[in-house]
C-alpha cells in the first residue's frame, strides 16, 4: 500500500505544527494555501479552549454525532438587505445536473444573465478554485467535501435572511447532520443507493428479494453472468461489498483495513462470478437499453429508466428498484447540496438563486428533467404519482409514454421519502490515510487480478 | 576597412542550428515541461484537507517513497503486475495482427495500386474521420447483445453454419478478443500509413534483379522486399505501440470489465478517480514511460544499425 495509515510519513502532526507551519507559509491570517500548507504532512485535533487559535481542521459529522461547522472572523456572512448584483451570476455543477430552462427563469426574474460552469470531479473543481482558473457564485459539493471547503475557508457561510424558502425542505436537511444549522449548504438532490434490474432479464420481482436472507447476494448470482453492473465509484463499490457481508452492521466509513479488505475480495469474486462490468452510466442508460440486466443503482438513475429505454412503452414496465434499507438490510442515502464560494462576485444574488431554488414549483420542475429528486415536503410517494404537482402535470418520467391515466407505479420505490433519511446510512468524508486504503483496494479490485 | 573576421562564417554557423529552434521550443513546452510536472507530482506529497498532489519544483526536494512503493508493487505481484502483463499481452498481439492484416494492404497498394494508389490509402482512411470515440461506440452496438436482439455482427456469425448461439463479445475470455479488436481496428491505419511509404520507396530494380539472378517471387520477397521494409514495420509498431500502452478507453468502451483493464486504466483511475492518487498515477506514467523509453532505445538501434548498413 502506498498511503498505508502507519506510514510515518503520513502520521498526523499536532495542532501547533500544524498552525506552525501556516504561519510559516509566510501567511498571519491563514489561507486556504497556507492551510494546504501546513497540512503537506497532516494535521489533527482541535484547539483548546481558550487558547485563541482558529480550527482549521475539518469536521466529519455522523448521524450519531453531528457537526456545527466552524465559522471564522474573517470569513463572514453577507449583511441582510442588501440589493443584488448586476452579475451575471456563474454556476459550478456537474454536467447535465441543472435544467438551463429553470435557470433561465431565474434570470429572467432578475433581470441577470447566467451562466454554468462544469466540471468533472470534486478533485477537478476544487483545484480550479485554489488556483483561481474559475470565478464562480454557486459551487454543487458533496457532503464529503464540505467539511473540507468550510476548514479551507473556500466556502462562505449563509445568511438565511435570503433563504426563506428553505422551510419548504424537510425539517430533517433544513439542520442536517453534516452541517448543522445549515450554515454553509442548503440541500439540493436526495437519492439512495439500491438495486435496479429488468425482469426480462432477470425475472425476480422486489418481494422476492424481501423476503430473502440477504438481497444483496443477487449481484453474486451467476445464473445473470455478464448482464451485472456496478458503480464505477470507489465508495458505492466497495460499500456493496460491505453490504454482501455485514447487512445492516456495515460501517460505511470504517477505516478497519480487515474490512475494507474483505470487501475488496467480495467484488473480486463478482469478476469470476459474473464478470461484472464498472460503470457510470450503466443504470440509467446501459439498463433501459438493454445492455444490463441488473446493476447498482442511484433511485435518481434507474428514475430516468423511461426516457432511455428503446420502446418506452414496453421496457418502463419492466425496470425494477429495491433498496434494501427499507426491509432492515441496510442501504445507503445521500444528498447534494449549493453553497457559495467565499470569493463569490455576486454573493446576494447567489443567495437569492439559492432561494429561488428552494421554491416548490421551480425545484420540482428542474427534479422532472435531472431526474434527481428534490428533498421537499411536498414530495408524498402516492400523491406525486397520481396528481404530479400544479402547472407540471405529465412533466414527470413516471408519466413518460404511459398509457392515459396511468403512470410508470413500478418506479415508486424510486421516491425518496423523510422516513429514508432515519434509516439510511451516510458515507462521510474520511480522513486522507482511510480514504487511501479504500482507494487501494479498489485500484486492486478494478486491475482484475 | 576589412570586415570583421568570421563576421560571415559566423553567421552561416548559425543559420542552419537556427532552423531546429521551433522544434526544440515545441519539444520543451511539450514534452520536456509536462514530463517534469508529472515527475514533481510522482516525487511530491500532498496536502491532508484536500488530499490534493502539491508538486515538488525542486528536485533537492523530491520523495521517492510513492514511486519506490508503485515500482514495489508492479513488481510484487498483485493487481498492477497483472495490469501490466495483461497491456503487454494485448499489445503484443495487437501489433502482430496489424502486422498479419496491414502489411498485405501496404503491399498491395505500393506495388499493384498503380494509378490508384491515391484513392485506395483514401479508402483505407476514410473511416478514420470519424473520432476515435465515435468509431468505437460503434463497434459497442455491432457487439452488444440485447434481450431481443443479438446484434448485428453475431446475426452475421449466425448466417455460418457452425455458429449457433450469439456471442457475448464483452464477457468471459471472449472479451480479451473484444478489446483486441478494438486496439487493431482503432490503430491499424497508423501502420500501414508508415509500411506503405516505406514498401512505396524501394527501388524496383533491386527486385529485377533479385529476379533476374535467379530467385523466386517469394524468395525476392523474403529476402529482398521484407528486410528493405525492416524500417516501415517498425517504425509504424513504434508508432502505434506508444498510444497503445497508454490506452485506457478501448477497454472501457468495449467491456467495461476490471479483467480487460491496461496499465491506461489504472493512471485513469489515480488521476480522475479519487482523492490523494495523483502522485501513484504520476509513478506509473513515469514507469510506463521507462518501459517504453526500453522499447525506443531498441527501435533507434535498430533504426541506425539498418542505416549504417545501407551505407555500405
Amino acid at each position: 500500500m502506498v498511503y498505508h495509515p502507519r506510514d510515518p510519513a503520513h502520521r498526523s502532526v499536532s495542532r501547533r505544527d500544524f498552525l506552525r507551519r501556516s504561519l510559516a507559509a509566510g501567511v498571519a491570517l491563514p489561507t486556504a494555501s497556507a492551510i494546504l500548507a501546513a497540512c503537506s504532512d497532516d494535521g489533527s485535533g482541535a484547539p483548546e479552549p481558550g487558547s485563541g487559535e482558529e480550527d482549521l481542521v475539518p469536521r466529519f459529522g455522523t448521524q450519531d454525532s453531528p457537526a456545527t461547522l466552524q465559522l471564522y472572523d474573517d470569513n463572514p456572512a453577507i449583511d441582510s438587505d442588501l440589493e443584488p448584483e448586476e452579475g451575471p451570476l456563474v454556476l459550478y455543477n456537474w454536467e447535465q445536473y441543472i435544467w438551463k430552462q429553470v435557470v433561465r427563469e431565474f434570470g429572467k426574474k432578475y433581470g441577470v444573465e447566467v451562466k454554468v460552469e462544469t466540471f468533472y470531479n470534486m478533485e477537478q473543481a476544487i483545484q480550479k478554485f485554489q488556483t483561481g482558473e474559475v470565478d464562480v457564485d454557486v459551487f454543487f459539493p458533496t457532503i464529503d467535501y464540505l467539511p473540507k471547503l468550510v476548514a479551507a475557508k473556500l466556502i462562505q457561510p449563509l445568511n438565511h435572511d435570503y433563504i426563506p424558502k428553505l422551510t419548504n425542505v424537510w425539517p430533517e436537511l433544513q439542520d442536517p447532520y453534516y452541517d448543522k444549522g445549515s450554515q454553509y449548504s442548503v440541500p439540493y438532490t436526495i437519492y439512495t443507493t439500491g438495486i435496479a434490474w429488468r425482469t426480462d432479464i432477470v425475472p425476480v420481482e422486489p418481494e422476492e428479494l424481501a423476503a430473502s436472507s440477504n438481497p444483496y447476494e443477487i449481484f453474486w448470482n451467476s445464473d445473470y453472468a455478464g448482464e451485472v453492473g456496478i458503480y464505477d465509484a470507489y465508495r458505492e463499490a466497495l460499500s456493496l461489498g460491505m453490504y454482501r457481508d455485514h447487512l445492516n452492521e456495515t460501517d460505511l466509513n470504517t477505516s478497519d483495513p480487515a474490512v475494507i479488505s474483505a470487501a475488496k475480495d467480495r467484488l473480486i469474486e463478482l469478476i469470476d462470478l459474473v464478470d461484472v462490468k464498472t460503470t457510470i452510466d450503466g443504470a440509467y442508460s446501459g439498463l433501459p437499453e438493454g445492455k444490463f440486466g441488473l446493476h447498482q443503482s442511484w433511485s435518481g438513475d434507474i428514475q430516468a429508466g423511461p426516457f432511455y429505454a428503446n420502446d418506452p412503452k414496453t421496457e418502463s414496465p419492466l425496470f425494477r428498484y429495491y433498496w434494501p434499507a427499507r426491509d432492515g438490510f441496510g442501504g445507503t442515502i445521500d444528498n447534494d447540496m449549493y453553497a457559495i464560494p467565499t470569493n463569490a462576485k455576486n454573493p446576494v444574488l447567489a443567495h437569492l438563486f439559492l432561494n429561488f431554488m428552494m421554491d416548490e414549483f421551480n425545484a420540482l420542475k428542474n427534479w422532472s428533467w435531472v431526474g434527481y429528486q428534490v428533498p421537499f415536503s411536498v414530495v408524498d410517494t402516492d400523491t406525486i404519482f397520481e396528481e404530479s404537482y400544479p402547472g407540471l402535470e405529465g412533466w414527470f418520467v413516471w408519466d413518460y409514454k404511459a398509457p392515459p391515466g396511468q403512470h410508470w407505479d413500478n418506479l415508486k420505490p424510486t421516491i425518496v421519502t423523510e422516513e429514508d433519511i432515519k434509516i439510511g446510512k451516510r458515507a462521510i468524508g474520511l480522513p486522507v490515510d482511510v480514504d487511501s486504503l479504500w482507494q487501494d483496494a479498489y485500484s486492486e479490485f478494478k486491475a482484475g487480478a | 576597412m576589412a570586415a570583421p573576421a568570421g563576421g560571415i562564417v559566423g553567421q552561416r554557423r548559425w543559420y542552419y542550428p537556427a532552423l531546429a529552434a521551433p522544434g526544440i521550443i515545441w519539444l520543451i513546452l511539450l514534452f520536456i515541461l509536462p514530463f517534469y510536472a508529472i515527475a514533481a507530482v510522482a516525487f511530491g506529497s500532498r496536502d491532508l484537507i484536500f488530499a490534493l498532489p502539491i508538486p515538488a519544483w525542486n528536485p533537492l526536494e523530491w520523495q521517492f517513497e510513492t514511486f519506490t512503493a508503485t515500482a514495489n508493487e508492479i513488481v510484487a505481484g498483485g493487481g498492477l503486475q497483472a495490469q501490466f502483463l495483461r497491456t503487454l499481452a494485448y499489445v503484443t498481439i495487437s501489433v502482430s495482427i496489424c502486422l498479419v492484416v496491414g502489411y498485405p494492404v501496404a503491399y498491395y497498394i505500393a506495388r499493384y495500386g498503380g494509378r490508384l494508389k491515391v484513392l485506395l490509402l483514401t479508402l483505407m482512411i476514410a473511416p478514420f474521420w470519424m473520432s476515435y470515440l465515435m468509431r468505437m461506440l460503434a463497434w459497442v452496438n455491432l457487439l452488444s447483445i440485447k434481450p431481443d436482439d443479438p446484434g448485428l455482427f453475431n446475426r452475421i456469425l449466425m448466417a455460418l453454419p457452425f455458429v449457433d448461439n450469439p456471442i457475448v463479445w464483452n464477457s468471459g475470455r471472449v472479451s480479451h478478443l473484444t478489446v483486441i479488436l478494438g486496439l487493431v481496428y482503432g490503430y491499424i491505419p497508423f501502420f500501414i500509413l508508415p509500411l506503405y511509404a516505406a514498401l512505396d520507396r524501394i527501388d524496383k530494380s533491386q527486385l529485377e534483379a533479385s529476379r533476374d539472378m535467379g530467385a523466386s517471387p517469394a524468395s525476392t520477397f523474403w529476402r529482398v522486399t521484407l528486410p528493405l521494409s525492416k524500417q516501415g514495420i517498425l517504425a509504424g509498431a513504434v508508432i502505434i505501440t506508444l498510444p497503445m500502452f497508454g490506452d485506457y478507453y478501448t477497454p472501457n468502451l468495449m467491456t467495461a470489465a476490471p479483467g480487460n483493464s491496461m496499465v491506461g486504466n489504472a493512471i485513469d483511475f489515480a488521476l480522475q478517480g479519487g482523492q490523494g492518487q495523483q502522485p501513484k498515477g504520476a509513478s506509473l506514467t513515469l514507469l510506463l514511460s521507462v518501459f517504453i523509453g526500453a522499447l525506443m532505445i531498441y527501435y533507434l538501434t535498430s533504426v541506425a544499425r539498418a542505416a549504417k548498413e545501407a551505407r555500405r
